[in-house]
């Protein structure tokens, strides 16, 4: 049973500790994989104790800091296309609101499971969809990765997309640094499927940058600059929001701050002296660890909803097993990434000696 | 070694002007589907390049490095022709292939759309409608080749000397006209422009041959060439590719020596005399040690000089991977009395394992620009001195304008040599910064984890003035504290030369 002071979450020691910890490991696999963290520490929270929504909520507005630290870089080096942005952005703005407005609503049932003053209903539906999409991610990467390994030159099926550019949905928009024509009405859907996710689980750009690749067909680098650029705006609409509906526990955003903006700059050195095939396998090996992770979760769920019958002095052991899978998955993803950066140092080391010996 | 390179449009009669060109000049005239033949044979995968421009989502790791190949070949093929007879080349990207290659003549031609759908009807016997979609679909993808292979907007005017019409011109008249240009003394052969066009030659070859052999196939590698010697550089985690390099690259032909680098990023230094020793130049080092980065150097000529040729004696690159191929002491070198510190700076650079290329252009910013391989990530550019017979005014006044006119055409940070300390070292005034930010961190972290349950009172319930004002706060405390605790985590981190 984990102390609460206002429904939030009583901060000791030991806790806020973890919590950095969690920021350090989203801040590596952040920089590692370029996308998000969120999937790691948004269950990460949940499993401390701190309720679904004020886990996404303390989050996103964490996000909204990140980004607008992460999005200036990515401007400096013309990543960023600043119109297909605004275009997201609308619908975003609309699926991001929308995923408050069910999460506050299913966490108005609140405290009875004594997991942090959110509701079992709320929980349960974080978790789903969390465990949903990420499935469906972690699935496609481990797929690219087996047709990369066979060097295949196809990728993923283009059913989609050539249905899409047949079609020619008008009015069709020209983006002159993503260099593509987008119909609006694409636009307005993965606005809205990317401010949704955003708003419910944090990890909209699991979306936003794989549409912008594959349904707009925009290069990988841009895709990412973009997203970051709209993650800045969609943090700050979704911190906007959650603060409005007291959800946001700020301490819980500026630990995560103390270990996400030191891991982010391990995780990009990481992409470095990793091959790319190797991110993509321990970008997939992570995810589904955090799914599996989740999933252990959702049975104490459903008993405190009263939906199974299942004994109440089990819920600790779910939410240790939880915990543990979790942090198996974080640790194991960061052992990797700082294995291969300290053999590159090494290695590197070694060529600069031979290097100044030979000058000698 | 005259080159004229059409560039046209589909269906706009562009390849019969070429024709028609070349048989009035007495030149060879070379297509670009002669050359793609010649690159499928090789074994290289001119169709699935083609068809990545339809289909994105067909790039990966393999294919990127197709283009690769694929450009290497297409630009040796072209060089091999140019240094052995008077061609007209025509294509796509022909006048792309030769950057930096002065006596290029570079045409456009363009036609009517209607006329062109009209062509299209009559040739593949479609109809309106479908040789409209047919010829819309061909010049985006097309669009989108130029792009993806050179960084360039293809319809761009500022990448051809003259653009033709020919609605409003007939061939006949259109290739007089191109003959009467090309005798113009501005598109002969220079022994300067030879000399970039062999370097571009021997890079070319040099990645051809990497790509040939098993064991650097895959290779991450970035080339330039001068005076018959290629710098490569290569990702650290490719440390056994590149030690095959020299021996591969034995069978180049007038290869002096190659110079292999270790580098996870490119640094570009613009500037006219160089000097390693000076302070500016000091600093620069420093920021490529910090970042692991080779750097490429790039002279602004002054007004009026022919690009020099950098001697090079055998005892200037004693570095472990150099490859001599036992021709060196036959070579005669040119001597220079000046060479502005070119030839010294390249030494010392090759010596610390920092040497990423070098080439040189005229005073112009936009040759300096064509010079530039847009393909090349550099995670930074820096316009040092430049127009150095001016007065100093003048001179900064031109540094900040090219640093400004860079910035707007590449991705890449561009800063100017005395901003190199302030955004990228650690100096007094980042110390000061540091103890600033660092204060500021210790305050805001204090006051909020000592008066916890104040702050949760604030964050929870209230009237609708006070969700209002929650918001804001939030809303504005957020990324305030990500800017002051995300600064001092740089600073410290630069401190500890870690970025």
């Amino acid at each position: 049973m984990h102390e609460l002071m206002g429904g939030f979450l009583r901060l000791d020691l030991i806790n806020s500790l973890q919590v950095v910890f969690l920021g350090l490991v989203g801040g590596i696999l952040s920089g590692f994989i370029g996308s998000g963290g969120a999937f790691f520490m948004t269950p990460g929270m949940m499993n401390l104790g701190v309720s679904g929504i004020t886990s996404v909520a303390s989050n996103i507005t964490h996000k909204f800091g990140k980004a607008m630290m992460g999005s200036k870089k990515h401007g400096e080096l013309g990543n960023v296309d600043k119109k297909l942005s605004m275009f997201l952005l609308v619908t975003s703005f609309i699926g991001i609101r929308l995923a408050v407005w069910i999460n506050t609503m299913l966490g108005q049932g609140g405290g009875s499971h004594g997991e942090g003053g959110g509701s079992p209903a709320g929980d349960l539906y974080i978790s789903l969809i969390f465990v949903g999409i990420l499935s469906l991610v972690s699935i496609s990467i481990l797929m690219d990765v087996k047709k990369t390994s066979k060097d295949e030159s196809t990728g993923p099926s283009r059913v989609i997309v050539d249905f899409f550019s047949k079609l020619k949905l008008k009015p069709l928009i020209y983006f002159p640094v993503a260099d593509v024509k987008v119909s609006l009405w694409l636009l307005l859907i993965v606005g809205l499927a990317t401010g949704y996710l955003a708003g419910t689980i944090g990890v909209g750009g699991f979306i936003g940058v794989p549409a912008m690749i594959y349904v707009f067909g925009i290069s990988a680098t841009v895709a990412a600059g973009t997203e970051l650029y709209l993650a800045m705006f969609m943090g700050g609409w979704g911190a906007l929001n959650y603060a409005f509906e007291g959800a946001v526990d700020i301490r819980l955003t500026m630990l995560l701050y103390l270990g996400s903006l030191v891991g982010i700059y391990i995780g990009v050195y990481g992409t470095k002296v990793v091959k790319e095939v190797v991110i993509r396998l321990v970008t997939a090996i992570i995810i589904i660890l955090c799914v599996f992770s989740r999933a252990i979760a959702i049975p104490m769920y459903l008993r405190q909803l009263g939906w199974v019958d299942l004994n109440p002095a089990w819920d600790v052991y779910f939410n240790e097993a939880s915990k543990i899978l979790l942090y198996v998955a974080g640790i194991t993803g960061v052992s990797i990434i700082l294995y291969n950066i300290i053999r590159a140092y090494v290695q590197q080391s070694k060529i600069k000696a031979a290097l100044s010996l030979t000058a000698k | 070694m005259q080159i004229i390179c059409i560039s046209k449009e589909v269906f706009s009669t562009g390849d019969e002007l070429a024709k028609r060109l070349a048989k009035k000049l007495g030149y060879e005239c070379v297509s670009r589907d002669a050359l793609v033949e010649d690159a499928i044979k090789v074994g290289i995968s001119v169709g699935k390049l083609e068809m990545s421009m339809i289909k994105p989502n067909l790039l990966n790791e393999k294919l990127i490095l197709e283009k690769e190949h694929y450009r290497a070949f297409m630009t040796s093929a072209l060089c091999e022709k140019v240094l052995i007879n008077n061609i007209v080349y025509h294509g796509r990207t022909g006048h792309l292939l030769l950057p930096g290659v002065a006596h290029v003549l570079r045409v456009r031609i363009i036609a009517d759309k209607e006329y062109r759908i009209n062509q299209a009807m009559q040739k593949l016997n479609l109809s309106w409608a479908k040789a409209k979609e047919y010829i819309e679909n061909v010049d985006e993808d097309t669009h989108k080749w130029v792009k993806f292979f050179y960084g360039e907007d293809w319809g761009s005017a500022v990448h051809y000397d003259i653009v033709i019409n020919l609605q409003y011109m007939n061939i006949d008249n259109a290739s007089s006209a191109l003959c009467t240009l090309a005798q113009l003394p501005d598109f002969q052969a220079t022994p300067s422009s030879v000399k970039a066009m062999k370097n571009i030659l021997l890079s070319a070859q040099a990645r051809l041959l990497l790509a040939k052999d098993k064991r650097t196939y895959d290779a991450n590698v970035k080339i330039t060439a001068d005076n018959d010697i290629p710098s490569l550089t290569y990702l650290p985690r490719q440390v056994q590719a590149a030690e095959a390099i020299p021996e591969i690259l034995k069978s180049v032909k007038d290869c002096k020596k190659v110079i292999v680098t270790p580098a996870n990023t490119n640094i570009l230094w613009i500037q006219e005399k160089y000097e390693l020793s000076s302070e500016p130049a000091k600093r620069l080092l420093e920021v490529a040690e910090k970042w692991n980065s080779a750097i490429e150097l790039l002279r602004l000529l002054p007004e009026g000089e022919e690009p020099a040729v950098i001697p090079v004696a055998k005892s200037d690159i004693p570095i472990s991977k150099e490859y001599n191929g036992g021709i060196e002491d036959d070579i005669q070198e040119v001597e220079i009395k000046n060479d502005d510190g070119v030839s010294d700076t390249i030494k010392e650079l090759t010596k610390i394992g920092r040497s990423g290329g070098f080439h040189q252009v005229k005073n112009s910013f936009q040759d300096l620009l064509s010079s530039i391989d847009k393909t090349v990530n550099y995670s930074l550019i820096v316009v040092g001195d430049i127009f150095l017979a001016k007065g100093y005014s003048a001179r900064l006044r031109a540094a900040r304008e090219l640093k400004n006119f860079l910035s707007e055409k590449i991705k890449a940070p561009v800063v100017n040599m005395d901003e190199l300390k302030s955004q990228f070292l650690f100096g007094p005034k980042q110390l000061v910064r540091l103890l600033v930010f660092s204060v500021c961190v210790i305050l805001l972290y204090t006051l909020v984890f000592t008066n916890q349950e104040l702050v949760l009172s604030l964050l929870k319930g209230g009237t609708l003035q006070d969700k209002i004002l929650r918001a804001g706060g939030v809303f504005i405390f957020s990324p305030v504290v990500a800017y002051l605790y995300g600064n001092t985590v740089s600073l410290i981190l630069k401190l500890l030369k870690f970025e």
